[in-house]
């Protein structure tokens, strides 16, 4: 079970670094004080979002794992397999959210 | 452009691709019946560090050269949105790569067979993700390649006023 936890924690974290990637990149595009802040910062604005999104996939795995909330809780594989679901799910919208983000920007 | 941002961008299409292969390899292992444990393991390795040093190859070229020296040329020709959608959109969906394959790869590396077995249609759903995800962005990184070639100015007059209009 511990171990279930442990990679149940880095499914939950892919999860959310899949949502902060797309909420960063279409934030950035809109609000310049925000990309500015990525180049000052890391001297691209997507080297920030890389390292970024990186460090919200490696601490979303520790605090996922002592998260205490029903949500984070994994009984059995099931619930693990459900979890696997939501991460594909979430990253294929992610994906349709960006491009359809740009081709909008493109044609506005 | 250099010999050092030709093997960057070299080594990212090769690394790239080499991801797109994997993730391929990595689906028909799900839909396999009986597909050997280090078989699933070393794919989801390769594939995880093929989408690494994509990821670095490409951010290096990306940052240091496509900038300054590709995106003006494309914008300024013939099909501004190869870089306006596809290289924004690909620069972005990239992202998302090496974290589903990283994650992809903790779990096949600390399940046993099988619990794999008892989940395998959700790994093979988070399987055909990664491989649409990976030929999308291929196809765009082929499509930004064939504007760039379109957008080579013919003379000298031609480069200088495209810098000027950046």
């Amino acid at each position: 079970m511990k171990k279930l936890r442990f990679i149940n924690s880095f499914v939950l974290s892919g999860i959310a670094t899949v949502i902060f990637i797309a909420a960063l990149t279409i934030a950035a595009e809109l609000f310049a004080p925000l990309k500015d802040w990525l180049k000052n910062t890391f001297s691209h604005h997507w080297v920030g979002k890389s390292i970024l999104s990186i460090m919200v996939l490696l601490i979303g795995s520790i605090a996922f794992q002592y998260c205490p909330s029903k949500f984070c809780r994994i009984d059995n594989l099931s619930t693990f397999g459900r979890n696997l679901r939501i991460l594909s799910w979430i990253s294929a919208i992610a994906a349709i959210a960006i491009f359809g983000f740009f081709v909008f920007e493109y044609f506005k | 452009m250099n010999n050092l941002f030709q093997s960057l961008l070299i080594s990212h299409i090769i690394f790239g691709l080499a991801g797109t292969v994997l993730a391929i390899a990595l689906l028909i292992a799900f839909i396999k019946s009986d597909t050997a444990l280090r078989y699933l393991r070393g794919i989801s390795l390769s594939l995880f560090l093929s989408f690494l040093f994509a990821w670095i190859t490409g951010g290096y070229y990306y940052v240091l050269y496509y900038g300054q020296n590709v995106r003006p040329l494309v914008k300024a020709g013939q099909t501004p949105w190869a870089h306006s959608i596809f290289m924004e959109t690909k620069e972005h969906i990239f992202l998302i790569l090496p974290i589903l394959s990283a994650v992809m790869m903790i779990i096949i590396w600390f399940l046993g067979r099988e619990e794999i077995e008892k989940i395998k249609k959700d790994l093979r759903s988070a399987a055909i993700l990664l491989t649409v995800l990976s030929v999308a962005i291929a196809l765009m990184g082929a499509t930004i390649s064939g504007a760039v070639s379109k957008s080579k100015p013919q003379n000298p007059g031609q480069i200088i006023k495209l810098f000027q209009t950046k």
